[in-house]
């Protein structure tokens, strides 16, 4: 993973010099230019989502909401290098907690919230533990045995409503006030998205980002640097646990009704091509990758059931591994790598002149 | 105990198909370092094409024979054109690439044939064989049969010819192999045929017992993925042995499960691998090896 | 101005259109006035899509017939607009696709899901938008309780299980095994022959489960057979239906003592079970033994000419297809009662009404939203490779 992408991310703020020639601005740049900048982009999607065919608002809210558990994979697999397919055992850990406290027991929404982000947090804490031997593929392997084994167990409970699921949530509510429509619920989950994209990127700023970037590049290095990486990597796993978990708690309180396909593997592999296209190492990577992975699967619905009589299927997967491929191949570093290497190159052809 | 030996045929049988999965996961792995994702798809394809060609009224051996070539060319592909060519490219992202691959092939056949399953005739007629209290279709015998043909022609290709000696010479150690005139290029792409069509031919002979549809490919990937790391991905034989063991075990876990538990078996070969994965994470038949740093 | 000012001042422009354009568009209830627009939520693919095709293909036979003169609406006559989309047989799905074929087409009503998994999600979406909905999910969470713009068309489960008990007492019939798929669908019909144990009806010997998506059952047949039950009971779709009559029929257990619920009502169950399924019983609709219904009264006739005109256009017959034909034919009477595609017209209007359908008959009423009628179900059996109709219906 680190042999492919040795360079770190260009910082807004030492563009922004370049451009502007301020450097008493660039704490306050750094944080909110790139907040503003997401900010706006998500209030475009109402008014975009709502009048262009075929997008419908339910699309906007799944939108942020696989943004919010794809951010968790920024540190895991963009910093740490390790390829997760069990994201989605983490967002049904969310969705199953939130819906069996809201209908089982009768609590408020956030605390379903609360304790899902909770449970999962602690579910990838005693994996890691578990499975600090394994590495690498091995580790892929078992991020997606636990997903497939958690949804097997799910469908036989009596407590998560067995094959049947749960059904009958409650509206997400604050104070009384509850959140009905998907207009509404967008804002709340785009409100959301933004708070955490901040603090996952301040978590990727800080000492825990090099350490990662440095045990992803060279283990052995990093090991006899004094560095040990287990309690690292597992930090960030936890992380991207609780980022699924929270998305999905709000999937459950959105849709009012929670089943074993919140765990299914389609869902880790959405999360993985959302993060990789949209740029692994950059959290607007996630917002970016989730708008280019609901269109494709929009469009893809729209126009390939048209191409053979006997298409049938999920056929907008074709989408989705091809948009893997040509990025992995061709833009290695994402989207939103991409774009911050190219305004690199821009600037510095500029100050060259 | 017929029960017993019905659960264990079953087992034995069912298993063999992630036994060739796998096999081909390990070949691929250790000459190239690549996990092929893919793997699972080559056996779909290729079973999805026999029995389409063969409702379509063409007679078996062609069909085969159009299935395996299909699908050998799709393997080709993935490796020249999906794959980067520069070994230092190859890296952990190498897997995402093959999932990438895996999930358009399935796509495609989607578009092309849609979700219904399709059924191909059995390559012998008759009805189901009968011993000690089990049953098992007659196909089965040929599933066997014919994975055991693969994997003793494998042995012999790799141990007995210079191409098979070449294929480990690059697993070992791909440079120093380059320096003895072996081209790593050219063993990557034929280790992928030769996957390809190890795959292909699995499929074809499963595909009478299992009405095959577009959407099987991700499951035996997953089965066969489990099959190479249990069996300890750089050995091939630990990959059949690994399948056979999921196989057995979840026909077992089928069987004895009490009824209202007996949704649980579909998920044990993954508990299980995650039990051998905490315990043993290199695989359970690898050869403890030190790390050169 | 400097670089950093067309910066700023291009920031803030953007800024402010933006804020201005978070603003949604209101969903107002638009639409071509000479069409009436109905939605369908179908498993056109994934594990049910055997079904989903029956029922799409029904429901386009169905479609054009109608508009072959239109309905009168107001004066005015109006032809019908199908919006056909796809949940992938996931509930997730589903949950997205009705809100979209109401957000998006405006439908005045909807036909779906074609399953209960699928169906169960949508509910409250329906109820809370106020748009009617008829179902071909079998189980009866979808209509109990019942639900103002809810209703569904195949038998309820609890009625397709009465039938098979009437069947099991005409032939003496005691102990009895079940094999049913591990999802929603299944599950209910598990649970209503645990019931009737639990009753004393009959005694429930063995009971598996198995994935659906599961490619050989001999594990199954195996722990099945071995309670040695008079009969053994299916609960599932195609192909899994089909694999499970050839496990059984390979473990020697007699054809004629395999019971199916409506689920093996297709075509591809006969193909995917080949000899092995013969003799065996199903409980469904008299239109899938088409062919040999005498058309002696008006309902008779319909389903005839339903079961002739569907095989023609398709080549073979599905036992689906009429149930989703008649969830589009009851949203039309209703439509056709009220005098309106106003979609709270159609379902006061669909909550009192009598319709005789290709599958069945329907009497709807405020405690009544579905299914069919007991009546209108029966016993068919496998004869020859084709469903007949049975002694014991």
């Amino acid at each position: 993973m680190a042999a492919t992408d040795t360079t770190a991310p260009e910082s807004p703020a030492g563009l922004l010099d370049r451009l502007t020639g301020n450097r008493r601005l660039r704490p306050v740049v750094q944080v909110l230019l790139p907040a503003a900048v997401l900010v706006v982009a998500l209030l475009l999607i109402p008014f975009v989502f709502t009048r262009v065919h075929p997008y419908t608002m339910a699309d906007g809210v799944q939108l942020v909401l696989l943004a919010t558990a794809a951010l968790g994979l920024v540190p895991l697999t963009g910093y740490a290098g390790q390829v997760s397919l069990g994201q989605a055992a983490f967002y049904g850990t969310g969705a199953y907690a939130t819906a069996i406290l809201t209908v089982t027991f009768h609590q408020s929404p956030l605390l379903g919230l609360l304790v899902g982000a909770v449970a999962a947090g602690l579910l990838a804490w005693l994996l890691g533990r578990a499975l600090f031997r394994a590495a690498g593929h091995y580790l892929t392997l078992a991020t997606i045995a636990v997903g497939l084994v958690l949804g097997v167990v799910v469908k036989q409970l009596g407590i998560t409503g067995g094959a049947e699921g749960l059904s009958g949530l409650p509206p997400l509510s604050f104070g009384g006030v509850q959140i009905l429509g998907d207009v509404n619920f967008f804002y709340v989950a785009a409100g959301v998205l933004v708070v955490a994209s901040l603090v996952v990127q301040r978590m990727c700023r800080s000492q825990l980002g090099t350490t990662l970037l440095a045990i992803s590049d060279s283990p052995v290095a990093a090991q006899s640097g004094g560095v040990d990486p287990a309690p690292q990597k597992r930090f960030a796993f936890v992380v991207a646990a609780v980022c699924s978990a929270v998305a999905g708690s709000l999937y459950a309180l959105w849709s009012g009704f929670v089943d074993a396909s919140t765990l299914d593997l389609n869902l880790s592999l959405q999360l993985l091509i959302i993060a990789t296209v949209g740029g692994r190492r950059s959290v607007f990577g996630a917002t970016v990758g989730a708008f280019v992975v609901v269109s494709l699967a929009r469009i893809a619905k729209e126009w390939l059931p048209d191409v053979s009589s006997h298409a049938g299927g999920q056929v907008e997967i074709i989408a989705y591994g091809l948009a893997l491929i040509l990025v992995l191949r061709l833009l290695p570093r994402g989207i939103i790598g991409a774009l911050a290497a190219w305004l690199n190159r821009l600037s510095a052809s500029k100050s060259a002149e | 105990m017929s029960a017993l030996l019905q659960y264990v045929a079953t087992g034995v049988t069912v298993g063999s198909a992630y036994a060739l999965v796998g096999l081909g996961i390990a070949l691929i792995a250790q000459v190239t370092g690549v996990v092929n994702f893919a793997q699972g798809q080559f056996v779909m394809l290729a079973g999805l094409l026999f029995a389409v060609l063969e409702e379509h009224d063409v007679p078996a051996a062609p069909a085969a024979l159009a299935a395996l070539a299909a699908t050998v060319l799709v393997g080709l592909l993935l490796e020249r054109l999906v794959l980067p060519r520069k070994a230092a490219g190859r890296t952990d992202q190498a897997i995402m690439l093959t999932i990438g691959a895996s999930i358009v092939i399935e796509g495609l056949a989607f578009v092309a044939v849609g979700t219904e399953p399709h059924f191909a005739s059995p390559f012998t007629a008759g009805g189901a064989l009968h011993f000690g209290g089990a049953s098992i279709d007659r196909q089965y015998l040929w599933v066997v049969g014919i994975a055991l043909v693969i994997m003793v022609t494998l042995w012999l290709l790799l141990t007995r010819t210079r191409l098979g000696w070449a294929m480990r010479a690059t697993a070992m150690d791909a440079d120093a192999a380059r320096l003895s005139g072996i081209s790593p290029s050219r063993m990557s792409l034929l280790v992928f045929v030769a996957a390809a069509a190890l795959g292909a031919i699995g499929g074809i002979v499963l595909a009478p017992l299992q009405s095959p549809d577009a959407s099987v490919g991700i499951g035996l990937g997953l089965k066969g993925f489990a099959a190479a790391v249990i069996g300890g991905l750089d050995r091939p034989a630990g990959a059949v042995a690994g399948g056979l063991a999921v196989g057995i075990v979840e026909a077992l876990a089928s069987g004895y499960l009490p009824s209202s538990q007996s949704g649980y078996a579909d998920g044990i070969a993954y508990a299980v691998l995650l039990v051998a994965l905490i315990v043993r994470p290199t695989g359970l038949l690898r050869r403890v090896a030190g790390e050169r740093v | 101005m400097s670089t950093r000012h067309w910066v700023a001042a291009g920031l803030a422009a953007v800024v402010t259109v933006a804020v201005g354009a978070g603003c949604a568009k209101e969903q107002g209830s638009g639409g071509d006035s000479s069409q009436i627009v109905i939605g369908a939520d179908l498993e056109l693919s994934g594990p049910a899509a055997v079904q989903g095709e029956a029922y799409q293909r029904a429901l386009k036979l169905v479609a054009a017939d109608i508009n072959k003169t239109g309905i009168k609406v107001g004066g005015k006559t109006k032809k019908i607009k199908l919006v056909i989309k796809d949940n992938k047989s996931d509930p997730a799905e589903s949950l997205t696709v009705a809100k979209s074929l109401i957000d998006n087409d405006h439908v005045a009503a909807m036909v779906g899901a074609g399953a209960s998994p699928t169906t169960i999600p949508i509910i409250p979406t329906v109820e809370q938008r106020k748009v009617p909905l008829v179902s071909m999910g079998s189980s009866d969470a979808i209509v109990k309780p019942v639900r103002k713009y809810v209703f569904k068309t195949p038998g309820n489960t609890d009625v397709i299980g009465d039938i098979m008990l009437k069947a099991f007492a005409k032939k003496k019939i005691k102990k009895i095994a079940v094999l049913s798929v591990d999802n929603a669908y299944g599950q209910a019909g598990l649970k209503v022959w645990q019931q009737l144990d639990k009753e004393g009806k009959i005694d429930l010997v063995a009971h598996e489960a198995f994935p659906d998506s599961v490619k050989d059952l001999s594990v199954q047949a195996t722990k099945v057979t071995s309670a040695d039950p008079d009969a053994v009971v299916v609960w599932a779709i195609p192909p899994q239906s089909g694999l499970a009559a050839k496990a059984l029929r390979q473990h020697k257990y007699p054809g004629d003592h395999v019971y199916y619920d409506t689920g093996a009502g297709s075509e591809l169950f006969v193909k995917g079970a080949g000899a092995a399924s013969e003799g065996s019983y199903m409980v469904h609709s008299r239109v899938l033994a088409g062919n040999e219904i005498t058309a002696t009264t008006p309902a008779a006739q319909t389903e005839k000419n339903f079961f002739t005109e569907y095989s023609a256009k398709y080549g073979n017959f599905s036992g689906f297809a009429p149930m989703a034909a008649d969830a589009l034919n009851l949203i039309v009477a209703g439509i056709k009662k009220a005098g309106s595609a106003d979609s709270q017209d159609i379902q006061k209007a669909m909550e009192n009404l009598d319709y005789d359908g290709t599958f069945g008959t329907y009497q709807f009423s405020p405690s009544n939203h579905g299914g069919v009628n007991e009546s209108s179900l029966t016993v068919l059996q496998v004869k020859n490779g084709t469903w007949s109709l049975s002694d014991l219906g």
